[in-house]
């Protein structure tokens, strides 16, 4: 192996680093800015129930056993309803379902200081997440933009 | 009793303020507070990080404030076989080491709080080469293997800095001509010494990361091979005094390289009162040098043991002999004394 020279070991470190006091943070301040979900983040599953037929083919094909199918007040039929404890955002009752009911958001933020608060019911499963509830100091939702020189460093990353 | 206060704080009120404000013991504190606050969100930025934001809204800056009031509260442990007093008062006594030189350093023309005319540069390097001392007793004391062998690697770390330091510090006496900081200082007023003295600078300045103890040559509390060096036993207020100690030690070699070789106190005149003028101008100096001076710290991998005494003893010890033949040969043949 060749030995670096004096410049190479010593001097480009020392600017390489002292470049950076001129760069923007990379990181945010996370209760108070928020990066928008990517448009296919697989988070929470919201259910349409009006399009669900209670087939139970989500129930069917969930790895993790996290999908039950419930009765609900006033209905007919079964709906999903899922265990987020065990779940494991694989996204294949999405891909499953044969009329589109279920679907997901882009948000995460599913802790709970109960578990049993992480059972979401069929009700539950047809309202979608508010981020607004959950990190009321939530000043500013930054969007997530590729720029070229962000895509130039993963290309010599890979 | 009230009357005797009165008139002794009357009599001796120029002395008082310098030890009480400035640059006294809360200079010295809140200085010490704002260099770790300062730390951290430079090396943050570095990093491309943000540092802390979240205690006092603006910039995180109570989060030191924060973490010195957790450090407080908490319980003070004395391992089963230490030298309790020892222990005790070795960790106390550490940050009095440091403090102690920075009386000598002159903040502007004729003030310092140790002002005498004399043998100040040589009293200076006297006192800060106790402070390894205390930092083996340090490690004694606590009765425990990674302490003790952080101590030692104190002490193979001094050999290594402390004797090419002394060595670059003598070339400003020759060049100089004189052991007093203040004169020293006063000379720079047209031209820094570290023109006339970059090699010995060079030195100075290699040797200063031994001699704070900081990457590349955190050799004593190396984080990923020992615990926390020395101060592995050390809990609650003790260790908030032992890391105080640390950032004291920073301020004064960092004043010292500012007295030496950045012309201390001197620059243009932008307050009317002169105190207030050197003041400005030895701070702003010396934040710039820390700014550098963490740079180097995050930019470099940490040298092995044997690394940097091999780095002290072959290169930096002939260099600042060197340095010493040539400030010789240029003061006393070329310019003729």
């Amino acid at each position: 192996m060749k030995k670096k020279g004096f410049i190479s070991r010593v001097v480009t470190p020392f600017v390489t680093v002292l470049k950076h006091a001129a760069y923007k943070p990379v990181t945010h301040k996370y209760p108070y800015e928020r990066l928008e979900g990517f448009p296919r983040t697989r988070g929470r599953i919201v259910l349409k129930m009006d399009e669900c037929i209670g087939c139970g083919a989500c129930g069917y094909i969930c790895p993790d056993f996290a999908i039950m199918m419930k009765p609900v007040e006033g209905k007919d039929l079964t709906y999903p309803a899922i265990d987020f404890l065990k779940c494991s955002f694989c996204g294949l009752c999405v891909e499953i379902c044969p009329r589109d009911a279920l679907e997901m958001q882009s948000v995460v933020e599913l802790g709970s200081s109960n578990y049993r608060d992480l059972t979401y019911y069929p009700e539950r499963m047809t309202e979608p997440e508010d981020i607004k509830k959950l990190l009321p100091e939530l000043k500013y939702v930054l969007t997530p933009v590729a720029t070229k020189e962000g895509m130039k460093y993963i290309r010599r990353r890979v | 009793m009230i009357d005797w206060l009165i008139e002794f704080i009357r009599v001796n009120l120029d002395p008082l303020f310098k030890i009480i404000i400035f640059p006294g013991i809360t200079f010295i504190m809140l200085f010490t507070i704002f260099a770790v606050w300062y730390q951290r969100k430079f090396l943050a930025r570095l990093m491309l990080r943000m540092g802390p934001v979240h205690a006092g809204r603006v910039m995180g800056w109570l989060q030191l404030i924060a973490d010195s009031l957790k450090l407080l509260t908490k319980e003070i442990i004395f391992p089963a076989y230490s030298y309790k007093k020892l222990f005790l008062l070795s960790a106390i006594t550490l940050p009095v080491i440091p403090a102690a030189a920075i009386a000598l350093i002159p903040f502007a023309p004729g003030y310092a709080i140790f002002n005498v005319k004399g043998y100040t540069g040589l009293l200076f390097l006297g006192i800060m080469s106790l402070y390894p001392i205390f930092i083996v007793l340090m490690g004694w004391a606590s009765n425990n293997k990674f302490t003790l062998i952080g101590a030692f690697r104190t002490i193979y770390l001094d050999v290594a800095g402390e004797i090419p330091i002394f060595l670059s510090v003598l070339g400003v006496f020759i060049w100089a001509g004189t052991y007093d900081l203040q004169d020293i200082v006063a000379m720079q007023s047209s031209m820094w010494f570290v023109i006339p003295q970059f090699l010995g600078f060079i030195v100075f300045f290699i040797s200063y990361f031994a001699m704070i103890e900081k990457a590349p040559m955190d050799i004593p509390e190396a984080e990923t091979e020992l615990v926390f060096g020395y101060r592995t036993e050390y809990t609650g207020a003790l260790f908030l005094d032992t890391m105080l100690g640390d950032y004291i030690n920073i301020l004064a070699w960092s004043l010292m390289m500012v007295t030496l070789y950045f012309g201390g106190y001197n620059g243009p005149a932008i307050f009317p009162d002169p105190l207030l003028n050197g003041a400005f101008w030895i701070l702003f100096k010396l934040i710039i040098l820390l700014a550098i001076t963490f740079t180097v710290i995050i930019s470099y991998a940490r040298l092995r043991i044997d690394q940097a005494i091999r780095l002290g003893w072959y290169y930096l010890i002939p260099l600042a002999l060197l340095n010493l033949i040539i400030t010789v040969i240029i003061k006393y043949v070329v310019l003729g004394g």
